[in-house]
């Protein structure tokens, strides 16, 4: 049971919790660049990037389990294609905002000590703001990450043989007292996993922190 | 793409879902922050111990096992009031059970809320507060007062996220406004259309509770001092009296 959990029912693998944490990974390294890219379009050039803006925030203020049905149902894509795009739309509309609101917080004084000392433009954004932001911005968006990882549990709906799908499989055909603790440890593994996610976040956060001024 | 009626339905449904669940997180929540501050390091423990569980456990599992605990315990012949519209009878216990883990899942992040939002007084204004004088229960009401203006913004992002999460009901037979929209969109094939619907809906509704969050921010927020200001009459003001200037004098 433990090893259908952990890797994904045979025949079926890469699953199980493997699968959810490779899709937590590899939408969080797409995911991340494309939102600190459009939060830069939309305080560097707010009207150019208003569409994609107006899209992004339509996409927060869905529910993740529509979003994932409607890309699913739009595209002649493969599930497990459309559950990633779906997923990339979702972070990214999230980084996106996180990054955006610390970005436009960048201190005054510090662009103008920046500007004193020469710096142009692009040296300007490129190694104070954009640092500057990603360090402050770091804990809250561990925070979406750690939601992210959970949230993955909603590709389920298109059968992507993620943890919480390969438990609901099981669970169905679980004898009569078998459902629940195969339920209890699927809970327990995405409890474990998040602990061990927030100790490795708290770490980075913490050594990001000590290089701010 | 379906008619209004059915719609409105879903919406019903949603509704009635998010209240109930969102009343009994608010509870289940306010009981954790109340464990948590307990003298007993056994009981703050346990109330710390839920909150991590809560929060490390996702939503959609925590749903899942509502449901299929539903079937598998039988629960739907236990004679639980019917409050939740377009269910069939059969399944209204499953939509309780639903209910309570949807409260569950939210309840560990708003226990977290309340409880930053109470540290946020700081310990100057808790012990000021103890020293006013009041009784137990009044003190206690002062405090959860002055919190609630820090927690509501918070708290109703947090309600927001709550209400998509209600969605994920939608993979039981329980009526709401993602079942709806997944019925109509197999049934007619429109799905962009039938999905954009559904967006506009939960768009709408999120807006209500961020409206309804903002408007209790502000009703927390007012001076009491003002309040009492405005409901009493305006003294009567004094007869002008004549100006005596020095300034002649000098």
């Amino acid at each position: 049971m433990i090893v259908n959990l952990v890797l994904g029912l045979p025949g079926d693998r890469p699953g199980g919790l493997v699968l959810s944490i490779l899709l937590t990974v590899g939408v969080t390294l797409v995911a991340l660049p494309i939102g600190i890219l459009l939060a830069l379009l939309a305080v560097g050039a707010p009207r150019l990037s208003f569409p994609a803006q107006m899209g992004l925030a339509v996409a927060r203020g869905t529910p993740l389990l529509l979003l994932v049905f409607l890309v699913a149902n739009t595209g002649r894509l493969t599930i497990l294609t459309a559950g990633v795009i779906a997923l990339l739309l979702y972070s990214a509309s999230h980084v996106s905002e996180i990054f955006r609101s610390y970005v436009a917080a960048y201190p005054t004084d510090q662009q103008a000590q920046a500007q004193a000392m020469g710096l142009g433009p692009v040296r300007r954004w490129a190694e104070l703001r954009v640092p500057w932001a990603f360090c402050r911005s770091f804990e809250n968006l561990t925070t979406h990450w750690i939601s992210l990882f959970k949230d993955t549990g909603a590709l389920t709906i298109l059968g992507i043989g993620e943890l919480t799908t390969v438990t609901r499989v099981l669970s169905a055909n679980a004898f009569v007292d078998g459902w629940l603790l195969l339920l209890s440890t699927a809970a327990a593994l995405y409890l474990a996993s998040t602990l061990g996610l927030i100790t490795v976040l708290h770490r980075c956060t913490r050594s990001l922190a000590r290089r701010l001024p | 793409m379906g008619g209004v009626d059915s719609w409105l339905k879903g919406v019903e449904g949603t509704f009635v879902l998010w209240a109930i669940s969102g009343a009994l997180s608010l509870v289940i929540a306010g009981v954790l922050v109340a464990l948590g501050v307990s003298r007993w390091r056994l009981v703050r423990l346990i109330s710390s111990t839920v909150i991590n569980v809560t929060r490390g456990v996702p939503t959609s599992l925590v749903v899942i096992v509502g449901g299929i605990a539903a079937g598998r315990l039988a629960l739907n012949r236990a004679p639980l009031p019917q409050l939740f519209p377009h269910t069939p009878a059969g399944f209204q216990a499953t939509a309780w059970t639903i209910a309570t883990a949807l409260a569950l899942g939210s309840s560990g992040h708003l226990a977290v809320i309340m409880r930053s939002a109470y540290e946020t007084l700081g310990a100057a204004r808790r012990h000021q507060a103890r020293l006013l004088g009041l009784r137990r229960r009044q003190h206690g009401l002062l405090l959860m007062r002055e919190s609630a203006v820090v927690a509501a913004a918070p708290v109703t992002n947090r309600m927001v996220h709550h209400l998509h999460n209600t969605a994920f009901a939608g993979l039981f037979p329980v009526v709401e406004i993602f079942g709806v929209t997944e019925k109509h969109a197999n049934d007619s094939f429109r799905v962009v259309d039938v999905v954009l619907v559904a967006v506009a809906i939960y768009a709408g509704l999120s807006c209500i509770v961020w409206m309804g969050g903002r408007a209790a921010e502000r009703a927390l927020s007012a001076q009491p001092g003002r309040q009492t200001a405005r409901r009493q009459p305006r003294a009567v003001q004094p007869a002008p009296t004549p100006e005596f200037s020095n300034r002649g004098a000098r």
